[in-house]
């Protein structure tokens, strides 16, 4: 008997889900959980062979839950079912080891023969896109850790700057704020686009929103 | 004269959630017509069928006009369900399987009493 987890934030699709999985002769669903708070305390002691797993959880990003389910149980697989179709996304589940990544376009069908292969140790990609999956998770990794260089590298008087221009001002606002003539503030502009490699200020705020180096304050 | 079916039109997205919920329906409500569509089809599907019951993603006013209960899920992909229940409306976060088989139960009520 396959015993399966399934995590999933969307009740109308997770009960009929484990509804529709209890059917088959050989599955039955041992736990279930909405968000990643639930599916680590359901973790605990329980016994399973396979992890069915939404990556999108309103309390967060489940890739990590991945290596988390892996490492529950001796020979424990992982299937992703998500909406996404970045192939960023479809890379770091499988670097975090899930056997396969299914989208939601899939028909019940597929998913219930994408359980029982997962869960009789094969994979869904075949090895060139495993290949090329793991190649994309590294090249976003090394993308990442460059750009923290890059933010590391900003004086304090440019992640002022920044800032600054997260929050839209103009060059002459900046200058103001900051008690500096305008040639400074367009100086300290410029250099924040060459340290992020980047060719325009909308491309500086891209990049330092991408890895963190500023939040965007939705107005009240 | 025999009591008309309940006829439920499944044509949410994504396609796993609409084939996974229509399985579900017709094993737990044998008795009731339960019907998938394509969610472009949805107004198509609306008129030539004419269910009692439409569960759907975006709301439309083929489904207002012609549905006596409707089930909205999630629109937008925001955290929230609308349910018009042969006249009563309801919000909810999310919609479990005893929840949505209420409603189905309702209609039905609703409709065998004419």
């Amino acid at each position: 008997m396959i015993r399966i987890m399934l995590v999933e934030d969307h009740a109308s699709l997770r009960q009929p889900l484990a509804f529709m999985l209890d059917q088959e002769p050989d599955f039955t669903v041992v736990t279930q959980a909405g968000t990643l708070a639930e599916a680590r305390q359901a973790l605990v002691g329980v016994g399973m062979d396979l992890a069915i797993i939404d990556l999108t959880l309103p309390d967060g990003d489940a890739t990590g839950l991945i290596r988390e389910a892996r490492s529950a149980g001796p020979n424990v697989a992982v299937l992703v079912l998500t909406v996404s179709e970045d192939p960023k996304v479809w890379a770091r589940a499988a670097e975090a080891g899930a056997a396969g990544v299914l989208h939601k376009s899939a028909g019940m069908r597929e998913v219930v023969d994408a359980v029982r292969r997962v869960a009789g140790g094969g994979l869904l990609y075949s090895p060139a896109q495993l290949v090329g999956m793991l190649r994309l998770a590294q090249a976003e990794r090394e993308e990442d850790r460059d750009a923290k260089v890059a933010i590391a590298r900003l004086t304090p008087r440019e992640r002022e700057v920044l800032g600054a221009l997260a929050e839209g001002l103009g060059d002459r606002e900046i200058a103001r704020r900051l008690c500096v003539s305008l040639d400074t503030a367009r100086a300290h502009v410029s250099s924040i686009i060459g340290k992020f490699g980047v060719e325009s200020r909308l491309q500086a705020i891209l990049f330092a929103l991408r890895h963190g180096a500023i939040t965007i304050r939705t107005p009240r | 004269m025999r009591p008309e079916v309940l006829r439920v039109l499944v044509a949410n997205e994504p396609r796993t959630n609409r084939e996974v919920l229509t399985a579900a329906l017709r094993k737990l409500r044998p008795h009731i017509e339960v019907i998938a569509a394509e969610p472009h089809d949805l107004d198509g599907s609306v008129l030539r069928l004419r269910p009692h019951l439409v569960v759907c993603s975006r709301l439309t006013e083929a489904v207002r006009e012609h549905a006596p209960s409707w089930v909205l899920l999630y629109p937008g992909g925001d955290s929230l369900v609308v349910l018009h229940i042969v006249g009563e409306r309801e919000t909810a976060p999310d919609l479990d399987l005893d929840s949505l088989l209420s409603v189905i139960d309702r209609t039905e009520a609703f409709l065998q009493r004419g």
